[in-house]
C-alpha cells in the first residue's frame, strides 16, 4: 500500500511539491489543519502518526477467502500425549529402529494418529516402503487429505485400494495422486477400463508413474493387463518397473512371459535319480529379450549361468514341482556343476513372487548349503516376508549361532518367547557376556526384538549384573523406552 | 506438573540435553524420590560414589555433586526427564538428609538476602545526590531527543530512499547514541527501523508510520510533567526509564486462573528475551511476562505453555498495561481440562485492537486466542475464521503443511499475536493438547 504521504516522505519535503493530499476524506480537516504548520517537516511527521493510527485502527478483515475443502472427521481415538511424546522422539532419530513397533501397536489399538505428525510419518513412507501399509493406516483420512491438498507424497494414494471411487476425469486432470487412486480403484473393479486408461497414457508419463502404474497392477493380477505389461512396461527403461511388470506378469497364467517361461525352464531341468540337474542354454536366443531377459551377464559372471539364473528366477518357487515333475523337488541333490545357480534363481524368485507356501522348505534347503552364501540368501528372501512373520521362518532354520545373530540385526523380527525361544536367547543371552560383539546400535535393535511380555524379566537380570558394558547399558535403556510406550498404549 | 518441552528449553546446549535424555532411565538411578517442593535422586557416574542430584519445582533450582560446569548438569536434568515423562517412577519419600540440607541453607540464603535488601533500603539514603542522578539522566534524555527529533526531521527533508534510512548501520549508530544518552527504549526502537527495509516488501509504507509513533512519543515525553500519570508511565517506559519492580509487585494484584496460552524466545546479542502471554479464564485479560537470561545460560519458566495456574499477578503501570509480573512464581500449574475458548472472531479481534490503540497509540502487538484454520488469498497465506473473515498470516516453511494438517480443513484453537500486518502463530491445539509451534518449526 503506497499513500501520497509515502510518495512525499520517500521523495523527501524539500523536493516535494507542497503537503500531500490525505489518504481518506475522514483524514481532512486534520490535513487541512497540519498543511497550515509552519515547520513541514513536522506537520509531516504528525500527519504520518495520524494516518498510522487511522490505518490500525481500521483494519477490516479480508471476506472473500475461500475455505479448503475439509477433511473427513476422524473417529478414532486419539493417543495417549505421553505415547505421542515417544513417537516424536523417533521421528527424531532416538530409538528410530522402534518406530514399526509403534506404528503396529497405534493400529493395533484402532488410534488415530496425532494430526501434528502427520507430514513426519508420511515423510517416513516416502523413505520406508515397507512402512506404507500400516502408515498409511495410521494416517487415515486425514493423511489422505492433507496428501492431496498439498499435492504431496503420491506414494499414499498408491497405497490405497479399499478406497471409494474416485472423480472420473481424475485420470485425464487430476494429480498423480488421485490418478493412482482412481488406477487403482478401476484395477480391482474394471481391469480392461483401467488397462486402456494406461496404453493410452504410457508415452505421455513420466518414468516415475509409469512405475506406480505398474506397481498398482502387480497387486491386481487381471489378464486384461497383459498387453501393456508385455508391450509397454517390460521394455521401459527403468528397471523398478521391468521387475513390477514381471512381478505382474508371472502372476496371470493367461500371459505370454508366464507360459514361455515355464516352457523355457522346463528345457532345462531334469531329474535323474534323485538329483536336479541343470543343462544351462548354449546361446542366448534373441526372442527372450522381449520377456526381460538380459544377453550380458555382470563381469564376475559366466554368460551361460547368467542366463539359466534368469529363467529360472522368473518362474515363481510353488510352479518348481510342475516343472520339474517332483514333488519333492527342494529336497532333491542339486547339480554340483550348477547347484550355485539354482540356489541363486531360488533366491531371487522368492523374493520376487513371496510365496509363503513353498517359503519353508527353500529356506531349508538354502541352509544346508556349506558354502559362505547362506546368510546373505536368507536374509535377502526374509527381508521381503512381513516384519511379523519372519521369526516363524527364521526360528527352526539350523545356522551358526554368530549367524542367527546376524540375521536377528538385520531382520529385526518381533519375537514370542514361547515361539522362539532359541532366537529369544540369542536376543537376550550377550549381556552376561562382557566380549559379546554386539555394539551400541546392535543392542538397541535386539531390545527393540525381545518379546514385550519378558521386558521385565529381562530388566530385573540386567539389574543384577554387576557391570554392564556400554552396548549393555544401551540395550536396557532401548527396553526400558520400549516398556514405557508400550505401557502407554495399554492403558 | 513438568513437561518434557519445558525440561528440554533448560538444556544449555544440544550435548547436555542428548546426554540427560540418555540417562533418562531408572535403571542409572539406585535412589529415586520426591515431595511436593523437591525432586531428588542418585545417578551412577563416573566417580565412586554415585552422584546426588535435586531439583527444586517451580523454579527449578538445580545441584548436583558431580563436577560439571553446566548448568543445569546431565544429571538434573535427567532426574526431570524421568518425572516429566512419567512422575510415578519418582515414589514420594521423606527426603534425604542431603536434601534437607541444601533447603535449610537455600531458606537460610533467602532470609539473608532480603534482610540485606530490606536494611539497605530502610538505611540513609542520600536524598541530594540520589536528585541529582536523576536530573542528570533527564538531562541525557533531552540531549538524545534532540538528536533523535533532528534526525527523524533529517530523514523526512531528504527523503526515505537516503541511505541513513535503508542502511541499518546508520540506525544502528544512532542507536549507540541513545543508549549513550540513557534512553534504552528509543535505542530499541530505530534498531527495529533499521531493520525493516530488510525484512519488509511494503517497508517504505511501515517505516514513515514508524516514524510518524516515534515523534508523538518524542512530542508526548518533552510534556510529561503535565500529564496523568499512566500516560506518563507509559512514555517514560517507552523511552527507557527503568521501572521499580518492587513498585509493581506492591501494587493491586489481579488474581484469575491464568491459561499460559504462548511463549516465544527471541536472541538479541546473547541475550534471550523469553516472552509469555497468559490468557485469564476469568477477566479474559492478557498478561504478558518476560523473563531475561544471557547465553549459555537459558532463560527458566516455571510455567509450561497449555497448563494454566491460578495465581495473582500484578501490572506495570502505562496505558492498557499487559506486562505483568507473578506475585509467585512458584504457584503450583495444573495441565488445563480444557482449552480456554474466549469467543472471539478475527473482527472482535480486530475490534479489541483498535479499542487498545485508542488508549495506547504505540502498542505494537496484540495476542490472540481464536479458533480458525489456514487457506489462501491471492496465493498468500491467510487465517480463516469460523464466520469466513481472514487476516494474513506470516507462515515459516513447513508452517502450512503443518498447520493444515493440524486443522484439517477445520478451526482449531490457535494462538498468537497480531502486528497490524500479519497474524504470528505460536500455539494450537491438536486434539487434547496444546503445544507450542516453535518446538515444532526447528
Amino acid at each position: 500500500m503506497k499513500t501520497p504521504l509515502t510518495s512525499t516522505a520517500l521523495l523527501g519535503s524539500r523536493r516535494a511539491h507542497g503537503f500531500p493530499p490525505a489518504s481518506h476524506e475522514a483524514l481532512q480537516p486534520l490535513w487541512e489543519a497540519l498543511e497550515k504548520e509552519e515547520k513541514t517537516e513536522r506537520a509531516l511527521l504528525r500527519a504520518a502518526m495520524v494516518e498510522h493510527a487511522a490505518w490500525h485502527g481500521g483494519q477490516r478483515p479480508l471476506e472473500d477467502v475461500v475455505a479448503p475443502d475439509a477433511c473427513p472427521l476422524d473417529t478414532r481415538p486419539h493417543i495417549p500425549p505421553a505415547a505421542v511424546g515417544a513417537l516424536q522422539q523417533m521421528l527424531t532419530g532416538h530409538f528410530a529402529h522402534l518406530l514399526g513397533e509403534w506404528i503396529t501397536m497405534a493400529n493395533r489399538g484402532g488410534f488415530a494418529a496425532p494430526p501434528r505428525l502427520i507430514p513426519d510419518l508420511l515423510d517416513l513412507g516416502r523413505r520406508h516402503s515397507e512402512q506404507r501399509p500400516a502408515l498409511a493406516q495410521l494416517v487415515g483420512d486425514r493423511g489422505q487429505w492433507l496428501a492431496q491438498e498439498m499435492k504431496r507424497w503420491p506414494w499414499l494414494a498408491a497405497e490405497l485400494s479399499g478406497a471409494p471411487e474416485p472423480s472420473s476425469d481424475a485420470w485425464l486432470t487430476g494429480t498423480l495422486s488421485e490418478r493412482l487412486k482412481w488406477l487403482n480403484f478401476q484395477c480391482a473393479h474394471a481391469p480392461e477400463v483401467a488397462a486402456r486408461a494406461v496404453t493410452e497414457s504410457w508415452q505421455g508419463d513420466a518414468p516415475e508413474a509409469r512405475e506406480h502404474f505398474t506397481t498398482i497392477a502387480t497387486r491386481h493380477p487381471h489378464p486384461a493387463q497383459v498387453d501393456w505389461l508385455e508391450n509397454l512396461a517390460l521394455k521401459e527403461r527403468r528397471q523398478a518397473t521391468r521387475e513390477a511388470a514381471l512381478r505382474a506378469l508371472m502372476a496371470i497364467p493367461e500371459s505370454h512371459v508366464y507360459g514361455r517361461s515355464l516352457e523355457r525352464a522346463r528345457s532345462l531341468l531334469s531329474v535323474h535319480r534323485k538329483t536336479l540337474r541343470l543343462s544351462p542354454p548354449e546361446r542366448f536366443d534373441s526372442s527372450w529379450a522381449h520377456d526381460g531377459l538380459q544377453a550380458k551377464a555382470p563381469s564376475a559372471k559366466g554368460a551361460r549361468a547368467h542366463w539359466a539364473q534368469q529363467i529360472l528366477a522368473m518362474i515363481p518357487l510353488s510352479q518348481w514341482s510342475e516343472v520339474t515333475g517332483s514333488h519333492d523337488v527342494f529336497h532333491l541333490t542339486l547339480d554340483p556343476d550348477w547347484a550355485d545357480t539354482i540356489r541363486r534363481a531360488w533366491v531371487q524368485s522368492a523374493t520376487r513372487h513371496h510365496d509363503a507356501q513353498t517359503l519353508p522348505s527353500v529356506l531349508h534347503a538354502l541352509a544346508k548349503d556349506p558354502g559362505g552364501h547362506r546368510q546373505t540368501w536368507i536374509m535377502e528372501i526374509l527381508q521381503t516376508v512381513p516384519h511379523d512373520d519372519r521369526a516363524d521362518f527364521l526360528e527352526p532354520l539350523t545356522l551358526t549361532h554368530s549367524e542367527q545373530c546376524a540375521l536377528l540385526l538385520r531382520l529385526l523380527p518381533p519375537l514370542d518367547q514361547q515361539r522362539h525361544p532359541r532366537l529369544h536367547h540369542i536376543a537376550t543371552h550377550w549381556i552376561a557376556q562382557p566380549k559379546a560383539p554386539i555394539n551400541r546400535s546392535d543392542a538397541v535393535a535386539l531390545a527393540g526384538c525381545c518379546d514385550p511380555a519378558a521386558i521385565w524379566a529381562i530388566l530385573d537380570v540386567i539389574a543384577k549384573e554387576p557391570a554392564l558394558t556400554l552396548a549393555g547399558e544401551q540395550f536396557a535403556r532401548a527396553l526400558e523406552f520400549r516398556q514405557s510406550y508400550l505401557s502407554h498404549f495399554l492403558t | 506438573m513438568i513437561t518434557t518441552d519445558q525440561v528440554t528449553a533448560l538444556a544449555p546446549d544440544a550435548k547436555s540435553f542428548k546426554a540427560g535424555k540418555a540417562l533418562a532411565t531408572v535403571m542409572q538411578w539406585p535412589l529415586l524420590g520426591r515431595d511436593a517442593q523437591t525432586l531428588w535422586g542418585e545417578v551412577l557416574g563416573s566417580g565412586k560414589n554415585p552422584y546426588q542430584t535435586q531439583v527444586i519445582l517451580g523454579g527449578f533450582a538445580t545441584k548436583c555433586s558431580c563436577p560439571s560446569r553446566k548448568f543445569p548438569c546431565k544429571h538434573a536434568l535427567a532426574l526431570m526427564f524421568l518425572a516429566a515423562d512419567d512422575l510415578s517412577r519418582l515414589p514420594e519419600a521423606e527426603p534425604p538428609d542431603w536434601v534437607k540440607a541444601w533447603r535449610a541453607s537455600r531458606t537460610e540464603r533467602a532470609e539473608k538476602a532480603s534482610a540485606k535488601k530490606k536494611a539497605s533500603k530502610k538505611g540513609p539514603k542520600d536524598g541530594v545526590a540520589a536528585a541529582k542522578r536523576v536530573a542528570r539522566r533527564e538531562a541525557r534524555v533531552e540531549e538524545g531527543l534532540d538528536i533523535l527529533e533532528t534526525y527523524l526531521l533529517d530523514l523526512i527533508r531528504d527523503g526515505l530512499t537516503q541511505e541513513r534510512a535503508t542502511d541499518p548501520a546508520s540506525w544502528e549508530a544512532l542507536g549507540k547514541r541513545l543508549v549513550d544518552c540513557q534512553a534504552p527504549g528509543l535505542a530499541g526502537y530505530v534498531r527495529r527501523l533499521g531493520e525493516l527495509p530488510h525484512q519488509e516488501t511494503d517497508w517504505e509504507h511501515r517505516m514513515v508510520h514508524e516514524l510518524g509513533a516515534l515523534h508523538l512519543l518524542i512530542e508526548t515525553y518533552r510534556k510529561r510533567t503535565k500529564l496523568s500519570p499512566d500516560l506518563r508511565a507509559e512514555v517514560e517506559q517507552q523511552v527507557g526509564w527503568p521501572v521499580d519492580q518492587d513498585a509493581v509487585r506492591a501494587s493491586a494484584p489481579v488474581t484469575d486462573t491464568w491459561f499460559v496460552a504462548q511463549r516465544t524466545l527471541r536472541e538479541v546479542e546473547r541475550l534471550l528475551t523469553s516472552s509469555t502471554w497468559l490468557y485469564g479464564r476469568e477477566t479474559g485479560r492478557w498478561a504478558l511476562l518476560l523473563n531475561f537470561a544471557a547465553l549459555p545460560a537459558r532463560p527458566m519458566d516455571p510455567w509450561p505453555i497449555g497448563s494454566e495456574v491460578r495465581t495473582s499477578l500484578t501490572f506495570f503501570p502505562g496505558l492498557a498495561p499487559d506486562r505483568a509480573l507473578a506475585v509467585d512464581a512458584q504457584s503450583a500449574t495444573t495441565l488445563a481440562a480444557s482449552i480456554p475458548d474466549p469467543g472471539e472472531s478475527i473482527e472482535g479481534m480486530l475490534e479489541r485492537a483498535s479499542r487498545t490503540l485508542a488508549i495506547n497509540p504505540w502498542r505494537t502487538r496484540h495476542p490472540f486466542l481464536l479458533a480458525g484454520h489456514p487457506a489462501e488469498h491471492a496465493g498468500k497465506p491467510v487465517i480463516l475464521d469460523g464466520s469466513g473473515h481472514a487476516l494474513p498470516w506470516k507462515a515459516r516453511g513447513e508452517d502450512t503443511t503443518f498447520l493444515r494438517s493440524v486443522c484439517g480443513g477445520r478451526p482449531v484453537m490457535l494462538a498468537g499475536e497480531w502486528d497490524g500486518y500479519h497474524l504470528h502463530l505460536h500455539a494450537a491445539a491438536d486434539g487434547l493438547s496444546w503445544f507450542s509451534l516453535r518446538t515444532h518449526a526447528a
